[in-house]
């Protein structure tokens, strides 16, 4: 087994959560997970070695999931729908005392319709608890980029709630 | 409000600020209620889209992914090593031979056994429209015809296509060529009950024709106006 191969199985756990964190629902997940790796093993001479794999990997990924998006963008009729209402439990932290789960699969829906780059800012850093610097590079922007991403797309979030679409 | 832009709140209530900075914001905030109140507004926020994802997928143990993969066996093919070249069309975008004779058996088959006539010729070894399968291609603007619904209108690098679909779950991609429609992709699925009957997924066109459609396609699917003028001017 080649370097690369064996650092892209250490690699693998990490990299389906990070897929989680792109994509939408868990088949799209372990689909874009394999062209991922499809697209890795094929592309292989462009990684050094030395240079943070998971990196490249993740753009890699990601690349091909804007491309994806494009193209259900296109065929619109091939987006998948959210996780009905009641897939969202209420084990989150503070769902109980907060937000009912109907309210919470409201504001999941909200973040999912953000546009696809504040999305991605939205997500790696607050769900996948990336920093700024990491999340930056991985999206391959600057970091004044991502924190201008991560407002606009928070912003977002709270005018729908401060347009009373909740009952926050 | 004191002074703060949006950044610089967010990036306190992601813990993101540190030193002299955080500091000076932190004694704003003791000063400024509305900051206070922006700052609490923003971790509420984030509360609750934490709240909102519950589930983080089990990452699952590196070795079962990498089985999974086959990564392990050495034998993820990558993408590029079998992809076909792309072409605007040709019979090379069948995904296979096999599947396509399945395709033009089902079709000669039922010719033979039902009042259905044939939909599918072949020229020169290349599955040509005919029948009422050319007949819709050639006169429908869009829609069903009976047996055989045409979805969409769109340019390729080598002409005009037309996707289709038939009542005996077959969809393809037909393309102009002079004064015929050739059928560079098809596709069938084979039902699990009965070796002799081939379905498509329920709702129109599969993903992965779909996919070879955005292979081809040159801009966007045509609208109801360009259609017209294209069968007005034969398709040319």
């Amino acid at each position: 087994m080649s370097d690369l191969r064996r650092e892209l199985v250490a690699l693998l756990p990490r990299l389906r959560r990070l897929a989680w964190l792109v994509v939408r629902n868990e088949q799209d997940c372990d689909d874009l997970l394999q062209k991922t790796v499809e697209r890795v093993l094929a592309r292989s001479d462009g990684w050094t070695p030395g240079t943070r794999l998971d990196h490249w990997v993740f753009r890699i990924m990601k690349n091909l999931w804007i491309d994806e998006v494009r193209m259900r963008g296109r065929w619109g009729r091939l987006v998948e729908a959210l996780p009905a209402e009641d897939e969202i439990d209420d084990r989150g932290i503070g769902a109980d005392t907060m937000l009912d789960t109907v309210e919470l699969a409201r504001l999941r829906e909200r973040v999912e319709d953000l546009p696809e780059e504040q999305r991605m800012a939205v997500k790696l850093v607050l769900l996948g608890e990336y920093s700024y610097a990491e999340a930056a590079e991985l999206l391959e922007i600057p970091q004044g980029t991502l924190t201008s991403r991560l407002a606009r797309g928070r912003a977002a979030l709270l005018k729908h709630y401060q347009s009373g679409e909740t009952r926050h | 409000m004191t002074d703060h832009s949006d950044e610089s709140v967010i990036a306190y209530v992601d813990g993101r600020m540190e030193g002299a900075e955080r500091i000076a914001f932190e004694a704003n905030m003791g000063k400024d209620a509305t900051l206070s109140e922006c700052v609490g507004t923003h971790r509420w926020l984030v509360r609750q889209i934490v709240a909102a994802y519950p589930e983080p997928i089990e990452e699952g143990d590196e070795q079962e992914l990498a089985d999974r993969l086959g990564l392990r066996e050495n034998n993820v093919r990558p993408i590029s090593s079998h992809r076909e070249p792309r072409q605007p069309w040709g019979w090379a975008w069948i995904a296979g031979a096999m599947a396509a004779s399945l395709v033009i058996g089902l079709f000669v088959g039922q010719s033979r056994s039902s009042s259905t006539d044939s939909l599918i010729a072949l020229s020169d070894g290349r599955p040509i429209a005919s029948g009422s399968l050319a007949d819709s291609l050639s006169n429908r603007l869009s829609g069903e015809n009976g047996a055989i619904r045409i979805a969409m209108t769109f340019r390729t690098r080598g002409g005009v296509c037309r996707t289709f679909q038939t009542s005996q779950n077959v969809g393809g991609v037909a393309c102009r060529d002079g004064s015929r429609w050739v059928i560079p992709v098809m596709e069938a699925t084979k039902s699990s009950s009965d070796s002799t009957e081939y379905r498509l997924a329920a709702g129109a066109l599969s993903p992965s024709l779909m996919a070879r459609v955005d292979q081809m396609i040159v801009g966007e699917p045509l609208g109801p106006k360009e259609v017209a003028g294209l069968k007005r001017s034969n398709w040319r």
